[in-house]
């Protein structure tokens, strides 16, 4: 790695006293592109390049945004399987998770992508046709409606990536379901595959003020994303991986969700699956969802 | 009553709480069935909660009271207390913020005004507040308890809650998510009111903005 380093360098310096400086941006610029362009599917990568990467993204991120980034890489801990607890009776639909996850993940203010939907329904209702998920809000807890926010489910059996044709999306050993956008093709089959509308795609370049970004990212999430990719709820991938709580779980007022190792019997989440009366969206599929949907009351 | 019908009464009782216990024990053990007593609440609960230790303490982020009138006792001081009726008397001199205990339910007119008991209907100030030492909180013990550890008031008389917020399920923490991890946990205080304790409600936050597909392509090239 070192060497090529020096290769580039000495390259660059050549080129300088040659005096071509018009040449030397467009061969460095070309070589970038190039360099992307080769990059290979970050599960095959070792660890120099993944550095050497890590590095040239937070380079390229570095002139885009005039801010410097942490990119991080961190891999799965062994002995840690997440799972996400939210409790439908203190759930009162305020949508404070979905702007706390925009700005969290850098999800594109123009045209909107939001990770998280807040589905409210009248009571009594099951039925998710009649659910509405662009209501106004106004005061909440609104009396004769109750809200059932979805994201994406982090099934142990996802059938978003059996249909990857790039292999782009795969499960991480903690059970996270991540996309390598690098390697996204933008065939929204994933999006047909996933029952529940947890994927979404960038149909144009998403935009995002730079003063606005969070500058902690990690590269399997919420990293600048590209036009024709597909992007989704990581559970925090940048933060949990480094121990903390997802940021929807921090931000909830009413402290409906939350998280924890599935594998661990002390976790918050083991508790809640002992004591309480717990669900997952459509269990019947068999896609074995890692969300768990329960009542405190 | 007649002795019969007591005795009728008796065995009826009896007939309905060993139900009862059938029931809600699910199963019941060879020694329970033998000695006649049956333990009380599922087995699996009781092995949860068996180490519940009360004066466990939790590190909690600073209470909001801090924000406040905090500390009471540049007001309510101690030193006043059983002085001399001149002394009390003086308390007029003082102004109004010098203040003696007084443990009677009234309506607070010199200070305090804006607080307002909704809470149960019998409740009163020194059921929670410390009558002499203000800077604290009293548990029906009487034991004095900072406000960092108001949840072990609220517990008192919230106890399933408070076995939730104990386990992480009712309430929020905010830190690490490991069970032994660095974390915070939310007094019970920092969402409700210890005054009127319902949950107040919220604003609100943005609709959503529905799909606008192709028509951002256009505008990005007018930018
Ligand atoms: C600025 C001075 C001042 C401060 C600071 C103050 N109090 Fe008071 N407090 C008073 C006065 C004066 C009264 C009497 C009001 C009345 O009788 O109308 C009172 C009454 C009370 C009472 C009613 C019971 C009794 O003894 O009369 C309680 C309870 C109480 N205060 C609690 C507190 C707590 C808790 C704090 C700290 C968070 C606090 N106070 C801070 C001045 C103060
Ligand atoms: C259910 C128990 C309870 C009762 C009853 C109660 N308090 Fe409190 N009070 C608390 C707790 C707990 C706090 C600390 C809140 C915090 O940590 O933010 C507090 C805080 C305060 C504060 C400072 C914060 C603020 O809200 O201004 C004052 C003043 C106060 N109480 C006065 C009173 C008075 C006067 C009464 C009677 C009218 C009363 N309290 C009744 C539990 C109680
Ligand atoms: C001395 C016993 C006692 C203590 C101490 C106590 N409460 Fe209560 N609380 C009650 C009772 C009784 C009710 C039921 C009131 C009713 O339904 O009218 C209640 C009701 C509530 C409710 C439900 C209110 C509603 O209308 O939804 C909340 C929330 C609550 N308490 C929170 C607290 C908190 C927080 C504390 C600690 C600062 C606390 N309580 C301390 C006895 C207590
Ligand atoms: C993260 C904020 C939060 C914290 C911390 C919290 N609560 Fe609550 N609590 C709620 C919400 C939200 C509700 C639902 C209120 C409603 O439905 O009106 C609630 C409901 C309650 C109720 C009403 C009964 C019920 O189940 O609806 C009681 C009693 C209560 N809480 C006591 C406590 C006690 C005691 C503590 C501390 C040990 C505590 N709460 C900590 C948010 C919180």
């Amino acid at each position: 790695m070192k060497k090529e380093h020096d290769k580039k360098l000495t390259r660059r310096t050549f080129l300088k006293t040659a005096g071509v400086a018009a040449a030397s941006l467009a061969v460095s610029g070309c070589n970038g592109i190039s360099e992307e362009f080769l990059q290979s599917h970050f599960r095959e990568m070792g660890p120099d390049e993944i550095n050497q990467t890590r590095e040239r993204l937070e380079k390229q991120y570095k002139k885009k945004y005039g801010r410097t980034f942490h990119l991080g890489t961190e891999p799965a801990d062994p002995g840690i399987l997440f799972g996400y607890g939210l409790d439908l009776s203190r759930c009162i639909g305020c949508r404070r998770c979905v702007y706390a996850c925009v700005h969290e993940n850098n999800q594109s203010r123009m045209p909107q992508i939001q990770w998280i939907r807040v589905l409210r329904f009248k009571n009594g209702s099951r039925n998710f046709e009649e659910s509405d998920h662009y209501y106004d809000a106004g005061m909440v807890p609104k009396e004769g409606y109750y809200t059932i926010p979805i994201q994406c489910q982090q099934c142990e059996n996802p059938p978003c990536v059996k249909v990857c044709p790039t292999g782009a999306t795969w499960k991480e050993p903690d059970g996270i379901v991540v996309v390598d956008y690098n390697w996204c093709i933008g065939c929204r089959y994933c999006m047909a595959a996933c029952p529940y509308w947890a994927r979404h795609f960038n149909f144009a370049t998403p935009h995002v003020p730079a003063d606005k970004l969070n500058t902690n990212l990690h590269y399997l999430g919420n990293r600048p994303r590209m036009r024709g990719v597909v992007e989704k709820c990581t559970f925090c991938i940048q933060r949990t991986r480094k121990g903390r709580y997802p940021a929807c779980v921090e931000v909830c007022p009413v402290g409906a969700r939350k998280f924890g190792n599935l594998l661990d019997e002390n976790s918050e989440i083991s508790m809640i699956i002992k004591t309480k009366r717990v669900f997952r969206l459509k269990a019947d599929l068999n896609t074995q969802p890692k969300f768990y949907y329960f009542f405190s009351l | 009553m007649t002795k019969k019908s007591v005795c009728k009464y008796t065995f009826r009782l009896l007939i309905i709480t060993a139900l009862t216990c059938l029931f809600f024990s699910g199963s019941i053990t060879a020694e329970e069935a033998k000695t006649g007593i049956v333990k009380a609440g599922p087995k699996q609960e009781q092995q949860l909660y068996k180490n519940d230790n009360d004066t466990k303490l939790y590190p909690v982020p600073p209470p909001l009271v801090y924000q406040s009138l905090y500390p009471c006792q540049a007001c309510h001081r101690k030193d006043i207390r059983g002085v001399n009726s001149q002394l009390e008397k003086g308390n007029a001199f003082l102004g109004t913020y010098i203040h003696l205990p007084d443990p009677k339910p009234r309506i607070l007119i010199r200070m305090h005004r804006d607080i307002r008991l909704h809470h149960a209907k019998w409740m009163w100030c020194l059921n929670c507040h410390s009558t002499y030492e203000r800077n604290y909180l009293k548990l029906i013990t009487g034991e004095r308890i900072s406000f960092e550890q108001s949840y072990r008031l609220c517990g008192q008389c919230h106890g399933s809650i408070y076995r939730d917020w104990k386990l992480g399920i009712h309430g929020r923490r905010v830190g690490e998510w490991k069970s032994d991890g660095k974390k915070l946990y939310l007094l019970c205080t920092h969402c409700h009111d210890p005054h009127q304790p319902h949950f107040r409600k919220l604003p609100g936050m943005a609709i959503p903005e529905l799909p606008s597909y192709g028509r951002w392509e256009n505008l990005e090239e007018h930018e």
